[in-house]
């Protein structure tokens, strides 16, 4: 899987996760960007983000995510 | 020995001078010395009680030390689980021993048989609550390999766990963040030297001039008749404005003293007040109890196995919008449980803490919708600054109820006060001006230094949102005025700040917890 279909799919689960169609996402989307991003549901991101692309993240890499584009690196590392 | 003693700012001075003085690479054993005698002096010299920080710290050193040499996951696992669970189990039966025993009671006694459980005699060791989840946090910390390498030096680890500022109320220190400084070669640095000054002197206006007077209000509330009406939600403000000056005032304290060692302390409050909704509040108060428990018991939680077969069970039974919302909601009830319990064994601190979560679940997850349907029926402009001003005393009114449970003697009581809110018919609004609220140990001189002093927090906290650190703006302005600002401090300290006899002041109300 490439980057670009890393970031297709991503922009899928945020818009399901977040409710919200318009969200688009690039290298440097943070929490500041989304309204509803916050430490709850970044938990809940994750776990889809997990079950989507059937990966499993260690605990430092969740506690340590900057943005998107570390999140993309995560994935493909993962994968 | 407190922090707000003169005893406390000789041992201080004292501690300085030799931190200072001595060699870079020998001064964390100053720090050790130092901290060594500060839990000395907070037990009374009960080296029993000091035994137990010490056994739980060489317990963690060596959990860490093994878990990062064992090869197998399981075994790895194995260790953290029971170093942990020693840990927690220690804290739990110096703490919480008595609420166990009152229940037990309490259910005997419904079932028609009292079992007379004798309470524990026993005090919780000083700054257990403390260190406990401090040495949780920093094994976690090695087994996720947050922390790249577990330190080799048994006596390192005891300083940074028992390292003295953080004993009274925190805040929970994280190894990487702080094991540079305390083991590192700190410089000199006037500058930052001054800038802990100011901290600690501003930490002590709060304390001493303003959470002290407020106290005597507080207790003359919640200590006399049983409060009933509109008294219950107006002490409840009262309360809310002590502990705030009272805990973010310990803080200030607390991280200007480390400050003068060159040991940078992690921040526990940002302005909680200019908060919009109770998650935000939660983020802003308290917070590295709310890291902590977010990095520690939340995260693992919601990422355990058996949270996964949650998720999966809801998903396949009603729908995909629960399989995220339900879990999350066990996360926070598992939360909202630990917060309460860390706060003491009392139904009332696990209520009150349920409260919060309540609202922030109800008000912030649940009826979100709701609500923004209702705001653009009535056509509010939630952007508008009035409706930001009514969202942040919202938010303040609403941690004021939950936490106002803390205050009251019993479960029970806090109930039974503020259900007399909603059942008395016609609210008698003359409690509020016939001068009950103003007969309660303070004079009218008392209530004006409170105001000018929270006028002061108020206008600080507002330069804070514009411009950063107060502290900076004025050393950038002119040193002379970063003087000035220091000198006036020590003088409102001085001149304005209520002394018990022997210049003593109150016990911070957090080092309770």
């Amino acid at each position: 899987m490439n980057r670009t279909e890393i970031f297709e799919k991503l922009t899928d689960i945020f818009r399901d996760v977040f409710d919200d169609e318009g969200i688009t996402l690039t290298e440097a989307t943070t929490a500041a960007d989304i309204e509803d991003w916050d430490s709850l549901t970044h938990i809940t991101l994750l776990s889809a983000v997990e079950e989507e692309f059937e990966v499993k993240f260690g605990m430092k890499a969740v506690q340590n995510l900057k943005n998107v584009g570390e999140l993309a690196d995560l994935i493909a590392a993962s994968l | 020995m407190s922090i707000v003693t003169l005893r406390f700012f000789i041992y201080t001075g004292f501690l300085l001078a030799e931190y200072w003085l001595c060699p870079a690479r020998a001064r964390w054993v100053v720090l050790l010395a130092g901290s060594g005698y500060f839990l000395l002096a907070c037990t009374a010299y009960d080296a029993g009680v000091c035994a137990v920080f010490v056994l739980e710290a060489l317990l963690t050193w060596l959990a860490a030390l093994g878990v990062r040499r064992l090869s197998g996951e399981r075994a790895k696992a194995l260790l953290t689980g029971f170093t942990v669970t020693t840990l927690a189990a220690v804290m739990i039966l110096y703490k919480d021993f008595g609420f166990f025993i009152n229940n037990i009671n309490g259910i005997g006694r419904l079932l028609g048989h009292d079992p007379g459980l004798r309470l524990p005699q026993w005090l919780a060791p000083f700054g257990v609550s403390y260190y406990t989840l401090i040495l949780i946090g920093y094994l976690l910390d090695v087994r996720w390999e947050t922390v790249e390498q577990p330190q080799k030096n048994s006596l390192k680890l005891l300083l940074f766990a028992g390292y003295f500022p953080q004993l009274t109320s925190g805040p929970f220190s994280r190894y990487n963040d702080i094991s540079p400084a305390l083991f590192g070669n700190v410089q000199w640095d006037s500058r930052r030297f001054r800038f802990g000054l100011q901290r600690f002197l501003w930490g002590l206006f709060k304390k001493l001039v303003i959470a002290d007077r407020l106290a005597v209000a507080v207790a003359a509330l919640y200590d006399g008749a049983a409060l009933r009406g509109l008294l219950v939600p107006a002490a409840a403000l009262l309360y809310i404005a002590q502990l705030y000056a009272d805990f973010s005032g310990c803080m200030d304290i607390v991280i200007g003293v480390s400050q003068l060692f060159g040991v940078p302390l992690a921040e526990n409050f940002c302005r909680p007040f200019s908060s919009e909704s109770l998650s935000v509040f939660w983020r802003r108060w308290h917070m590295t109890l709310g890291f902590w428990l977010k990095d520690y018991l939340l995260y693992p939680t919601l990422k355990s196995g058996w949270m996964g077969r949650v998720r999966k069970f809801c998903k396949t039974h009603w729908g995909k919008r629960a399989s995220r919302d339900v879990p999350t909601y066990i996360g926070m009830f598992i939360t909202w449980f630990c917060v309460g319990f860390w706060h003491g064994g009392s139904w009332k601190y696990i209520f009150g803490s349920g409260l919060f979560f309540f609202a922030m679940i109800a008000g912030g997850m649940l009826l979100k919708p709701v609500f923004r349907r209702l705001t653009d029926r009535l056509h509010i402009d939630t952007d508008a600054r009035y409706w930001k001003r009514f969202q942040r005393l919202r938010t303040a009114c609403l941690f004021s109820a939950s936490v106002s449970f803390d205050r009251y003697a019993g479960f029970t009581d806090g109930l039974r006060a503020w259900k007399s809110v909603l059942t008395v018919w016609r609210w008698d609004f003359h409690v509020l001006l016939d001068g009950t609220l103003l007969n309660l140990g303070l004079t009218g001189w008392d209530a004006l230094i409170c105001a000018a002093g929270f006028a002061a927090i108020w206008y600080v906290s507002r330069l804070q949102e514009r411009h950063g650190s107060v502290r900076e703006l004025l050393d950038k302005k002119s040193p002379l005025l970063s003087w000035g600002a220091s000198l006036i401090l020590l003088l409102a300290v001085l001149l304005l700040g209520r002394y018990g006899a022997g210049y003593e002041a109150a016990a911070f109300i957090y080092a309770g917890f």
